[in-house]
């Protein structure tokens, strides 16, 4: 059975006293969805914001977005394992709100890790192309931790984890994320889509195409509610790479779970809308055929990377495949994972292309963390560490005050583009690239 | 269009190592290839003056000489700076670039240098400055002042871009982010299609050209063989006499262990700049293993060289770090070293 993408297009969101769908326009009973929020004993208080492109405003101290979704029909789990129990998702149909996105915002707490924490995007015209959610209607969902959190004076236990109530009051506020998707998503029960789009893989794949993998590089997500791998590339023991269906990574089966760099933080929303099995989706049947997905992470060991890349490689042999497509997933371990599979699949006779975020500051510095011989053909997904200019804005959105930088938030400012959301997504999102110069 | 040349002590004439203390001065006119250049330009501007300043002493005193070329500039009132050609001379090239950077910083003054790919004040300067293609040497000054002519010609004939005299220059050697027509995970499909297919293309993200450098076998010697030990570990006699830069070198060092059993912490010290040197400061055989060199020479079949190489890997540039290897690989060569020992950082 296959997963049904039913397409609301929204432009614009406002606030009223009953939440339904009004054309493009999605309006909100903005105290219902508040107080539905605010049943978290995490918060001491919710406020809700609109954000549309050409607003003179700056969103900071992003946490993650999420796209606004509820499954139709009976029987079906909307982001199982964080709103309801464990089952599996990636069938029959589920709503979507295109065009619109929830943000979930807050100021860290004490004993939150904010080494990678900042993230932040505009509405003015200035980031659009650059960050996804310039370009989209936004609910912002600014969450005011309880007391005791914010009095908490524990500080981190290292730069990967916070304290447990910090870890905690995190998948809070991406829960409250989850639950204002499924509760704008739900006012277009009833209405009639504006595209329903069928995504499927293929029963007897076409000899003639090529068929192409997809090895994607996690960067420790929830799926199905629970921390993946283990902790994994923060320190833990790598789970071996497993396969997933496409359609389950399409249909909230994995959630943001780390506050990583902004430019790369695996956010919900782009998971949602993964673009590379979007695109490969698109052209099964017609110039390829997609074979399916690995799901891979990183060791931290010399052992631990060759038997997680070996397997890797073997999951994606047996799936016969005439070219794969990798992506790194950003940081420093895991840039030698992903070309250490990219050297095997290479060597096995399966070509391949790598997708990668590039950290190249100076002359000095070609910004590769690691690569081997048979990465021949990378396609960029930006330069992080260029500065890019943010202009003066009216008004700011979660917080008082950015974490890294000394300047007020309204700007103007420069910051590298590692700061800005979504920028250069590891999955290839946006139309950001880098060139020699 | 007016255009102030900067050259050093050598090209107008003042001579060489014996006039490189020479401070910062200024004449009218072209000077030296200065003469040629303006020659070269015709209409499109004009060399109205020079100013030079001996190699040392520019690298020696560079706040005084950048105040008082700041100064000279900006009596001037010029439209472009022209620096060198400096070829491969390292001094002069890092002048150049002082200059340059003076002009473009401090004046908003376009500047335009000329120099060797392998000058070590490229990597330092490329991605700021305007950097024209010369030869090593000064065998290519007539085609360098044609360049130079050519691109400052086409920079003063356009409305203030170098993109006209782009294949005169190196590259600036930074990546810069631009927005494509296409999403990066449509490009990857579309690139991979195209390797499936046997058809050429092009990567987004040239990989880095680092030489692959196979270690030879011992050739056979009808004498005990010579080993001797080298370091980038940054490894230089307690207080640097020679200063040894702790990052970004250009310059590399030979120490005499000539009857030195051990490196002692009295007398070495380790002044990387990308370690944690404490344990080597402690023990500088840590870095340099001649300690444990000394105990196997006996016994070892080898006798240790009269010299201990050292430079600093920190930040170092490809060209520089590729030089300083060359020269130091010469030297063991004519040395009649057959073996080395390089401990790395």
């Amino acid at each position: 059975m296959p997963l049904e993408l039913a397409y609301y297009d929204i432009s614009k969101i406002t606030f009223g006293n009953k939440t339904y769908l009004d054309g493009s326009s999605l309006v909100i009973n903005h105290d219902e969805l508040r107080a539905h929020l605010l049943e978290d004993d995490h918060f001491e208080d919710v406020t809700l914001h609109v954000a549309h492109p050409g607003d003179s405003l700056r969103v900071i101290n992003v946490v993650d977005a999420v796209e606004p979704r509820c499954r139709l029909g009976g029987g079906n789990a909307d982001f199982p394992g964080f709103l309801s129990t464990p089952q599996t998702v990636g069938k029959g149909r589920t709503a979507v709100l295109r065009g619109a996105a929830v943000v979930e915002v807050a100021e860290p707490v004490p004993g939150e890790s904010t080494y990678w924490r900042e993230a932040f995007f505009d509405m003015t015209d200035s980031c659009s192309g650059f960050s996804p959610f310039s370009d989209l209607a936004n609910l912002v969902v600014d969450v005011k931790p309880a007391k005791y959190l914010r009095d908490d004076t524990r500080p981190p236990l290292n730069v990967f984890e916070g304290t447990p109530e910090a870890v905690s009051l995190n998948r809070a506020i991406r829960a409250a994320g989850l639950k204002a998707s499924v509760y704008m998503a739900s006012a277009a029960a009833g209405s009639e889509p504006n595209e329903v789009a069928t995504f499927d893989l293929p029963t007897s794949p076409n000899p003639d195409l090529p068929g192409v993998v997809y090895l994607y590089q996690l960067s420790i997500p929830y799926i199905y509610g629970e921390i993946e791998p283990g902790g994994g590339a923060i320190g833990g023991p790598a789970h071996l790479p497993t396969m997933v269906h496409p359609n389950e990574i399409l249909d909230g089966a994995l959630v943001c779970g780390w506050n990583a760099i902004a430019c790369m933080r695996e956010l919900t929303y782009v998971v949602q809308n993964h673009p590379i099995i979007h695109d490969l989706y698109a052209r099964s049947g017609k110039d390829l055929e997609f074979l399916g997905v690995v799901l891979f992470t990183n060791g931290d060991t010399r052992e631990s990377k060759e038997r997680l890349t070996g397997h890797a490689t073997t999951l994606a042999q047996l799936l016969k495949p005439d070219g794969a497509i990798i992506n790194y997933a950003g940081g420093g371990h895991p840039c030698v994972d992903t070309m250490m599979i990219c050297q095997k699949l290479e060597q096995s006779g399966i070509p391949t292309t790598v997708l990668s975020m590039e950290m190249a500051p100076n002359p000095s510095d070609s910004g590769f963390v690691h690569f081997v011989r048979e990465a021949d053909l990378i396609i960029s997904t930006g330069n992080y560490e260029e500065s890019f200019s943010f202009p003066q804005v009216d008004a700011v959105i979660g917080g008082t005050s950015l974490l890294n930088a000394e300047s007020s938030p309204s700007g103007p400012f420069s910051y590298p583009l590692s700061g800005l959301l979504g920028s250069t997504n590891q999955f290839g999102f946006t139309n950001v690239t880098a060139r020699s110069h | 269009m007016k255009i102030v040349h900067y050259l050093n002590q050598f090209f107008v004439g003042l001579g060489g190592e014996e006039a490189a203390g020479h401070p910062p001065e200024f004449r009218e006119g072209p000077v030296g290839p200065g003469i040629r250049l303006n020659e070269l330009l015709g209409e499109a501007g004009q060399v109205v003056g020079t100013i030079f300043a001996g190699d040392n002493y520019f690298s020696m005193n560079s706040s005084t000489s950048a105040e008082v070329v700041e100064g000279l500039l900006r009596a001037l009132d010029a439209d472009l700076l022209i620096a060198g050609p400096a070829f491969n001379a390292g001094r002069y090239g890092m002048a150049c670039g002082e200059v340059c950077s003076v002009a473009i910083d401090r004046l908003g003054l376009p500047a335009l240098m000329a120099m060797s790919e392998n000058n070590p004040a490229v990597e330092l300067h490329r991605a700021e400055i305007p950097i024209l293609r010369t030869s090593d040497s000064t065998g290519g000054m007539g085609q360098a002042l044609e360049d130079l002519a050519a691109g400052a010609s086409s920079y003063l004939g356009s409305d203030g871009g170098w993109s006209a005299a782009s294949s005169l220059l190196l590259s600036r050697g930074i990546r810069l982010n631009e927005v494509s027509p296409d999403r990066g995970s449509k490009r990857a499909i579309d690139l991979l299609l195209s390797k499936i297919e046997g058809h050429p293309c092009l990567t987004e993200w040239p990989l880095p050209d680092y030489d692959i450098v196979q270690p030879s076998a011992l050739e056979a010697t009808n004498t005990e063989p010579v080993l001797a030990l080298v370091t980038e570990g940054g490894l230089v006699p307690s207080g640097n006499p020679d200063r040894l830069n702790s990052g970004r070198a250009d310059r590399w060092f030979r120490y005499s262990v000539e009857r030195v059993a051990s490196l002692m912490s009295e007398e070495f010290e380790v002044i990387h700049g990308g370690i944690d040197t404490s344990a080597s400061n402690e023990n500088p055989n840590w870095m340099v293993p001649l300690d444990m060199a000394r105990k196997q020479e006996p016994k070892g079949g080898f006798s240790l060289h009269e010299y201990v190489y050292s430079t600093t890997g920190n930040q170092g540039s490809m060209p520089a770090m590729r030089r300083i290897g060359d020269e130091i690989a010469a030297e063991l060569h004519n040395a009649g070293v057959h073996a080395v020992i390089a401990t790395s950082t």
